[in-house]
């Protein structure tokens, strides 16, 4: 099949009218939930995981693409209203769009935000839809070796990407790392860390520890601040902006959407690393440094273009290796894996209708949120009233059956709360709980390529390295940490940096 | 103010209970079997053979028994998570689940603590014994030049298999014994495997022939030997294992239907008659030839006495090969 | 940074800790079986990933002692920031957590649709909502479209619970028209 009929069966399977509306449905959840102050897209896609469960996979993954396109962008409402951020990578919004809030400019911060996250968003579910089935073509020739390396990168760059606190973050991975050898050993059949108890013996999935640390801890903290969101004064809408207007930021918009393309594709990076550090490059490329932070239009535009950015860019690894490289992407992975689909380069080969209509979709995605933000914009001040306990009890329940859901075993809900008490703990002492959930997605496969590589190559430990491929990407991996390493130590036992951590949360 | 409130709501929500609960006591305990849907537990994750089966099953069972059979997958240690989850619900013929031969040989290697003595079996679904396939470009033709290549470079030839101790590496244990050397490379998931043998990473693969099917229709794939007494009637060309002189031809893939075995014996009965009349469907004869898995149909005790000599023999295989510490343990506590 | 999470911060990697030299001794309940020769085997990985732990536990501990230190020598607390601490209610937490817990582990026994509208009910009544009629009406639908959507259409065999209650979700989802 050439490119264009490609395409046009991905686009018929887009407007199939159930998963457009489902489309539509996402985005609202996730624009809806991103707004809300405490629940994040991340939690926002737990969530919608047991519904997914109904779904076809095409269907399952355009409401899941919603949910992220939306929720990223819908943080950044509550950032410009009311000062918090509804997700932590709509924390730049907070710095320069509440300002204009306070001027009487909300409407025109509004309009600038969604019109950045929309370019953001389409132009990297065009680098997804353009630049994923060569680089999937290329994964073909990998084989184990490669595929351990591409792991052992990601593993790595959930490190170094996490400059502020590296120990932190590489203590939280290997505690993911040791959880996923929990369970029958891939190739010998070995019960590993079992204690005698049966029901561990089938190992403990990503998928709960995932929903208890992404959805029972936020609850939990909701509960005990009983935060009122009601906002204290009511912002002026003021003045409106003109397209015009909104051409002359195209360079921030570029600026930060390339930024996020790039940083989405990195593992372990995500939306609020992208958003961050696209506020500090346009601090420096706009020439008005010196003004950021008391309402600067740029200032807003590249941050909330970057965050959106990586939505696309994200699922890159995700669909062409099988190797998600952020919370978000690994809920997409559930998804898959729960109706037996694998990604990975053969997906390509084996179901292009179903990697077409999810790029299709994504694009589609991008120009739908500009309503379902405007709507929800709207709608704001009454969202907020809604009691955090009823919506509290329900993402509860919802994460109790999406846990149980996922191998029907109501061993996994157990497993799932004890993680959910775990986050919370975390969560209350700034601790990075993403490279815990990557720890237990990429663990055990880096365990299988490794053992098999070695299998296959007769014991060879060098393979990894004499490969061509997974040498250069091993390369790669070592540079990353090196990089990230070169700060720590040259200001060693100077305390690590705090002011960031929480940015770094579960994204 | 606070208790009142409270007190307020514990009365709401009780009445509601009641509501909820008041009309249902009309549900009095009832003789008609099947009376309720039964539960279809598909003791692996979605997408392959067992959950093909199980699907079809409840698919051309639900017009038979006149009640629905909702399938969940139970997926983990080796099917073994679903079993158990069968063994706990109630056995009243309501819950049924898939058991196929790779959880049996499982329990003789020491995974999960289930016996062919605590299920009840519906009946024997499908069967085919596992061959040896190469790469279509592969330079071997037959059984033969393969084990002559091996007999000349032991150890250079590579096969991926599901892991050690499976019935792959009892196969591959079995030709090293016959002076055909051949490496196992275990692969954890059966998309890999599939993908290293067509890709050309390994130099065969142990599978059932069900499993690779769209590969064999695709010809990416073909086949070598059969490990059966006589030959495959979808693939009446391949030389048996028996024709070979090799003595391993008691190693099927079978998937039966299973319920406890406290389940009572006119219940077991109903679900077996259902199971026989699927057999004989113009459906299920379709769909098991198209994954070369047709089988003769048995009865429960049939089933059971097929699936316990499958135990016994994986058993006697297991403590014949021992080559790890592992194994050996683990056949030793056995 | 308040001395609870600094608490927490310095007793986490210190269990980690501990946790590893425990695991370190119960990969498999069978040491023997981990002894597999000329291979890596079962054993390898997680050995080497309990190394990797314990190392970064050792190396977080020793980070944050260093921290305590540096704030005794200093008097003050400097990471604070101007960033204060509003954890709220460390009491309503605790709570929630154990209600939490408790709620998963009722759903084998109650069943799964007498635990959702239980914990529903709490849940509001923890949350300082006081109406008997929205925490009726919020579990009962609640309670209804979960069930209609998983157990109706997913088809998910949510537990039922043990006895009394397996015979009263059975008419309840046959009053529902679930059955």
């Amino acid at each position: 099949m050439d490119l264009l009929s490609l395409f046009l069966t991905g686009l018929h399977g887009a407007l199939q009218p159930h998963n457009f509306l489902i489309l539509i449905t996402g985005l609202m959840m996730g624009t809806i939930a991103g707004a809300l102050p405490g629940i994040s897209f991340v939690n926002a896609m737990a969530m919608a995981l047991p519904f997914t469960y109904v779904m076809e996979p095409v269907t399952a993954m355009c409401f899941l693409g919603g949910i992220y396109a939306g929720g990223v962008f819908g943080g950044s409402i509550s950032s410009i209203l009311i000062n918090i951020p509804g997700t932590p990578a709509s924390l730049p919004a907070c710095w320069d769009g509440y300002p204009m809030t306070v001027k009487g400019l909300s409407t025109r911060a509004l309009r600038i935000a969604i019109t950045a996250s929309a370019t953001g968003g389409l132009l990297s579910a065009i680098l997804l839809a353009v630049g994923s089935p060569p680089f999937a073509a290329f994964a073909l020739r990998f084989d184990q070796p490669e595929f351990f390396a591409a792991t052992i990168l990601g593993l790595a760059s959930v490190v170094a990407i996490a400059k502020d606190m590296p120990v932190l973050s590489a203590l939280s991975m290997f505690i993911g790392l040791v959880i996923g050898c929990v369970g029958i050993d891939p190739h010998h059949g070995l019960s590993r860390f079992t204690f005698g108890i049966p029901q561990i013996e089938s190992g403990i999935n990503f998928t709960v520890v995932m929903i208890g640390l992404f959805a029972i801890g936020e609850v939990v903290d909701l509960l005990a601040k009983n935060v009122n969101l009601k906002s204290s004064f009511a912002p002026k809408p003021g003045k409106q902006i003109t397209w015009r207007e909104l051409w002359q930021y195209k360079g921030s918009m570029l600026r930060g959407s390339g930024l996020g393309c790039m940083v989405g594709m990195i593992p372990g990076a995500g939306a609020t690393v992208g958003a961050v550090l696209a506020y500090g490059v346009e601090r420096q490329a706009s020439g008005r440094g010196a003004e950021f932070g008391t309402g600067v239009e740029q200032a807003l535009a590249a941050p909330e273009a970057a965050k959106n950015a990586t939505t696309g860019a994200a699922m890159i690894p995700l669909l062409t290796l099988g190797i998600p490289g952020s919370a978000a992407t690994a809920i997409m992975l559930a998804a898959m894996l729960i109706h037996g689909i694998n990604p990975g380069p053969l997906l390509f080969r084996m179901d292009p209708s179903l990697v077409y209509t999810i790029f299709v979709s994504m694009i589609i995605a991008n120009f739908l949120m500009i309503i379902a933000a405007v709507v929800v914009a709207r709608g704001f001040s009454t969202l907020m009233k809604v009691p955090p306990a009823i919506l509290g009890a329900f993402i509860i329940v919802l994460s109790v059956v999406g846990a149980y859901g996922v191998r029907n075993n109501i061993f996994d809900v157990y497993v799932c709360l004890i993680f959910g008490v775990l986050g919370f703990i975390m969560k209350r002492a700034n601790f990075p709980t993403a490279p815990l959930v990557l720890g237990v997605i990429l663990g055990p496969l880096a365990e299988r390529y490794f053992l098999t590589s070695l299998a296959n190559y007769e014991d060879n430990f060098w393979i990894f390295v004499e490969r061509p491929i997974s040498g250069t990407i091993l390369a790669l991996a070592a540079a990353f940490v090196l990089w990230s390493l070169y700060p720590a130590i040259s200001s060693r036992f100077k305390r690590t940096s705090e002011i960031n951590a929480q940015t770094t949360q579960s994204n | 103010m606070l208790r009142r409130s409270l007190r307020e709501a514990a009365c709401a929500s009780t009445l509601a209970l009641l509501v909820l609960g008041g009309v249902a006591t009309q549900a009095a305990a009832d003789e008609k079997y099947p009376s309720r849907p039964i539960d279809m537990i598909v003791t692996f994750g979605p997408g392959g053979g067992a959950d093909l089966m199980g699907r079809k099953f409840a698919q051309l069972a639900e017009p038979i028994l006149g009640v629905p059979l909702p399938v969940a997958n139970v997926s983990g240690a080796s099917g073994n998570a679903g079993l158990t989850r069968l063994l706990t619900d109630s056995s009243d013929g309501h819950s049924a689940a898939t058991l196929i031969a790779l959880s049996v040989s499982a329990w003789a290697a020491g995974i999960g603590n289930h016996n062919p003595d605590e299920f009840a079996y519906v009946g024997m679904m499908q069967s085919s014994p596992s061959m040896l396939f190469v790469r279509k470009d592969s330079p071997f033709k037959s059984y033969k030049d393969l084990a002559e290549f091996a007999k000349a470079n032991p150890g250079k030839l590579r096969c991926a298999t599901s892991g050690y101790g499976t019935m792959d590496d009892i196969t591959l244990k079995y030709l090293a014994t016959k002076g055909v050397k051949i490496v196992n490379v275990p692969f954890g998931k059966p998309a890999e495997r599939y993908a290293s043998a067509v890709g050309g990473h390994t130099d065969m693969i142990y599978e059932e022939p069900g499993d690779v099917a769209q590969f064999l229709k695709s010809g990416d794939l073909r086949p070598l030997i059969v490990f059966d007494e006589k030959s495959h009637e979808s693939f009446p060309d391949i030389e048996t294992s028996k024709e070979n002189g090799l003595e391993i031809n008691d190693l099927p893939n079978f998937r039966t239907i299973a319920v406890s075995s406290k389940t009572p014996a006119d219940r077991v009965a109903v679900l077996n008659e259902a199971a026989n009349k699927i057999l004989a469907s113009p459906e299920w004869k379709e769909f098991c030839e198209g994954t070369y898995t047709c089988t003769k149909p048995l009865s429960p005790e049939e089933t059971k006495e097929t699936v316990a000599k499958f135990y016994q023999t994986v058993k006697s295989y297991l403590e014949r090969f021992p080559t790890t510490a592992e194994e050996k343990s683990a056949s030793k506590k056995k | 940074m308040t001395s609870s999470k600094r608490l927490i911060r310095t007793a986490f990697p210190l269990s980690m800790l501990l946790a590893c030299a425990f695991l370190w001794t119960h990969i498999a309940s069978n040491p023997a079986m981990l002894n597999v020769p000329n291979a890596v085997g079962p054993g390898g990985w997680p050995k080497a990933m309990l190394a990797g732990l314990a190392f970064f536990s050792l190396l977080a501990f020793l980070v944050e002692l260093n921290n305590w230190r540096i704030s005794a020598r200093d008097g003050n607390d400097t990471t604070q920031n101007g960033e204060k601490a509003n954890n709220g209610s460390a009491v309503m937490a605790i709570a929630g957590v154990g209600v939490i817990l408790i709620y998963g582990f009722a759903i084998p026994y109650l069943g799964f649709a007498l635990a959702t509208f239980l914990f529903i009910v709490t849940w509001c009544l923890m949350g300082q909502i006081r109406s008997p009629i929205t925490i009726s009406l919020v579990s009962i639908i609640g309670t209804i479209v979960l069930l209609y959507m998983f157990v109706a259409l997913a088809k998910m065999p949510l537990n039922r619970g043990v006895e009394p209650f397996n015979q009263w979700t059975i008419s309840l989802y046959r009053v529902l028209r679930i059955y």
